[in-house]
């Protein structure tokens, strides 16, 4: 308790001296938990009711609306008690999980109180979530065509380290070849039945046999691998989270210019879109976001940055610190730090010069 | 005994047979909103006397929509089950705060959350997706993507005898408004937009200016009530604000019509589109439903498929405040044909192909056709005449004189 005291007052005389004002924040968040999207000929729960494909469950909605109430309650100083269109932009993929998830995390942080209460029986209140189509989203979907990274990523595939992959997991594919009723024989695949697996696991599904804890461990480090391919090299890593930190940069520099943008950004998002910007950072190698995994950006008025990631929908935020960007890290030592990965002219730089 | 009773039950079914609903579309407006700009001299434009920001949705707007949700789901009692899910209902708006917002509050009156659908005891609402087109790029719903040859048709259209003629009789009005209220007021839309904003304004009770009441609503009710139809006034120009909106209610009723209710694959049964009044106002008047008015906060347009004994037919209702009310489709009345429907329709519809490269055509017109035509027939005459006149020249000079082998004219 006295340590707490001791710790508020240390905030509060940072405040006052100026140097750790909260001018705006950025943040990115995986949906909550979701239906399979694929099944497996020997999946014992193929014929499992689930809400939709690829849908938000009601756990799932309820981690959304509690990452909500958490965010609520981690920027408690910053977040006003009111919804302020102005000042807050929800930003989700085009995906109805992303939108219901935006939805959820937006009436978490934002209950309707005093005057805002426009339905006694109903302290919720709407608040829009905007996206662009699937296929210009380079912000959060990432799958834009760009002709330089498509082939980059193709020739990712047939390189040394996807080769030594296919090596090293052989007797797996094998195994999981036999067991499932299809053709296993490359961690993409891995990482699609991972995730049904994992996700049938958590809604109390009992596996089959041949599902143990050490294969799924197993698996989870494979999909974080498949993940990570996507963003291998540094151009590829420039072109994916590197143009989310540049949209998020460009913010900030508006921001602090005394331009009227919104303090408060949230993106609802997937977990390729974290691990393509946790790469870019260089804040970790491979990554398998969990359901509700939160990175956050934060600007003070001073101009640095913070980062912090919350590795699930109730988890508490850590602080990220850049090994290349560090105390304080402003956006001038960012941006200088961080070139190599951030795109000046996104689609020149997809074409071949 | 048994035979002629099941034949009896049968000719019986299939003679009563209950019209069944295939489908059904709702295009409505947005709820209560605050002004999206207030003029100059408006002694309302400060901040504090508006609930919301401009243009925002106000409790009153959400209000609004959560009960015309509740409508739907009384009126499709039948039709639409109670619990949510993705494979019933597409729900799309356009990219704008207020008509997001408002989809959002009408979703929480059509779905109350039960049984499985309860996520949090708490809280009984569901979150439901909406999904959007930015503007810039939205030519179905938002008809707002650019196109040149609508805009070209549309100033043509302002330059014909009736609209100059309106333009000269109200020519005093639009002054006076102009110098009253510090806007550039000299056209229907802008009049509009000065309308809408006294029309709020007196909804919240503020007293409007002494120079305004003269002229509100009365003197211009009429005018802001046209500026609703310019946008769809001729077939072309209707064709290029609402083809491709209609365009996708055709093809989604014919897709409706033929899947049966078994299948295991089909659309949604109920799409709902989160608008705007010109929105409304540009899908009735295309139909030619139009009766002049500025659709108010949550107007709908309904357009219901119904299958009988194997004949498709669509009914169209408008609602306008109260209830819903039967519109016909260019006289086509009531029970209207799909068949008959499509047809109807045809001059007016297109697929976003065709409303592209028709935008974007140079030709956009024959009065364009005959200018082409002219200027080549002047270009190939002149030339005509500038060969005729080398070549008589040519004669002439081999006349005068013995013309190398090498020389021009050979």
């Amino acid at each position: 308790m006295i340590l707490h005291k001791l710790l508020l007052s240390i905030y509060l005389l940072s405040l006052v001296q100026g140097k750790e004002i909260l001018k705006q924040i950025h943040i990115v968040f995986r949906h909550g938990e979701r239906s399979p999207t694929s099944t497996y000929p020997n999946d014992p729960h193929k014929n499992y009711t689930w809400p939709g494909v690829g849908y938000l469950t009601n756990r799932g909605k309820l981690q959304m609306y509690t990452l909500g109430q958490n965010l609520r309650t981690i920027y408690s100083e910053f977040v006003p008690k009111y919804y302020w269109p102005l000042d807050v932009n929800f930003t989700s993929s085009y995906s109805d999980r992303c939108l219901m998830s935006g939805q959820l995390v937006a009436s978490g942080l934002f209950p309707p109180k005093d005057v805002e209460i426009w339905n006694p029986s109903l302290l919720w209140q709407p608040i829009p979530m905007h996206y662009l189509p699937r296929n210009i989203d380079n912000l959060i979907v990432m799958r834009t065509s760009c002709a330089k990274y498509d082939q980059e990523f193709i020739d990712v595939h047939s390189s040394a380290k996807v080769e030594q992959y296919n090596k090293e997991y052989s007797n797996l594919y094998k195994y999981l070849t036999e067991h499932t009723g299809m053709e296993i024989n490359n961690i993409e695949a891995v990482e699609s039945l991972y995730n049904t697996l994992d996700i049938q696991q958590l809604n109390n599904l009992t596996l089959p046999d041949w599902v143990n804890s050490s294969l799924l461990a197993e698996m989870k480090i494979i999909g974080a691998q498949n993940l990570a391919i996507y963003s291998e090299t540094e151009y590829m890593k420039k072109m994916k989270g590197g143009f989310f930190l540049t949209t998020v940069l460009s913010l900030m520099k508006r921001s602090l210019n005394g331009s009227l943008v919104p303090s408060i950004n949230l993106y609802s998002a997937h977990d390729l879109t974290l691990v393509h910007i946790m790469r870019a950072l260089n804040l970790v190698d491979i990554l398998k976001p969990d359901f509700g995994a939160t990175l956050i950006i934060e600007l003070y008025e001073n101009a640095s940055l913070k980062i912090f990631y919350l590795t699930d929908w109730n988890g508490t935020p850590q602080e990220q610190v850049l090994k290349e960007c560090n105390n304080p890290c402003t956006i001038e030592k960012f941006s200088e730090a961080f070139k190599a990965v951030l795109p000046t002219n996104w689609t020149e730089e997809c074409q071949y010069t | 005994m048994n035979f002629w009773l099941l034949l009896l039950i049968s000719v019986f079914a299939v003679c009563s047979s209950e019209p069944a609903l295939k489908a059904v579309v709702v295009v409505f407006r947005h709820g209560d909103r605050t002004p999206v700009r207030p003029y100059p001299t408006d002694p309302y434009k400060n901040r504090s006397y508006w609930p919301e920001d401009w243009g925002m949705l106000t409790n009153t707007g959400k209000r609004q929509h959560y009960e015309l949700g509740q409508y739907f789901r009384q009126r499709y009692a039948d039709f639409l089950p109670e619990e949510y899910s993705e494979r019933d209902i597409f729900v799309r708006s356009t990219d704008v705060d207020r008509t997001l917002m408002s989809a959002e509050a009408d979703l929480a009156g059509l779905y109350p959350p039960i049984k499985t659908d309860i996520w949090d005891n708490n809280l009984l609402w569901q979150p439901i997706p909406i999904h959007t087109t930015p503007e810039n790029m939205d030519a179905v719903l938002a008809e707002k993507k650019p196109c040149k040859k609508h805009g070209y048709l549309l100033k043509q259209l302002l330059k014909n005898d009736y609209f100059r003629n309106i333009s000269h009789t109200y020519h005093d009005l639009y002054a006076y408004l102009t110098r009253n209220s510090g806007d550039t007021i000299s056209d229907l839309t802008h009049l509009e937009y000065l309308y809408n904003t006294f029309y709020i304004e007196t909804l919240y009770n503020y007293t409007l200016p002494e120079w305004a009441q003269k002229v509100y609503p009365t003197k211009m009710k009429y005018l802001a009530s046209l500026s609703f139809a310019i946008n769809t006034y001729t077939s072309d120009l209707a064709r290029l604000k609402t083809g491709p909106f209609f365009n996708e209610l055709i093809n989604y009723f014919k897709n409706r019509s033929a899947t049966e209710d078994n299948a295991i694959y089909y659309a949604p049964k109920f799409l709902m589109f989160s608008s705007h009044d010109t929105i409304v106002a540009n899908l009735l008047n295309s139909m030619g439903a139009f009766e002049y008015h500025n659709p108010p906060y949550t107007a709908t347009v309904l357009f219901e498929l119904y299958k009988s004994s194997g004949r498709s037919y669509v009914k169209v209702f408008y609602k306008n405040t109260t209830d819903a009310r039967l519109v016909s489709v260019h006289n086509c009345e009531s029970e209207c044909d799909l068949e008959k429907f499509i047809e109807i329709l045809k001059p007016i519809t297109l697929t976003l192909e065709e409303w592209e490269s028709e935008c974007n055509s140079l030709l956009f017109d024959t009065w364009h056709l005959y200018l082409l035509l002219i200027s080549l027939l002047f270009f190939v005459s002149s030339c005509g005449f500038y060969i005729f006149v080398l070549v008589r020249n040519c004669k002439s000079e081999n006349n005068m004189y013995t013309q190398l082998p090498d020389e021009e004219c050979a």
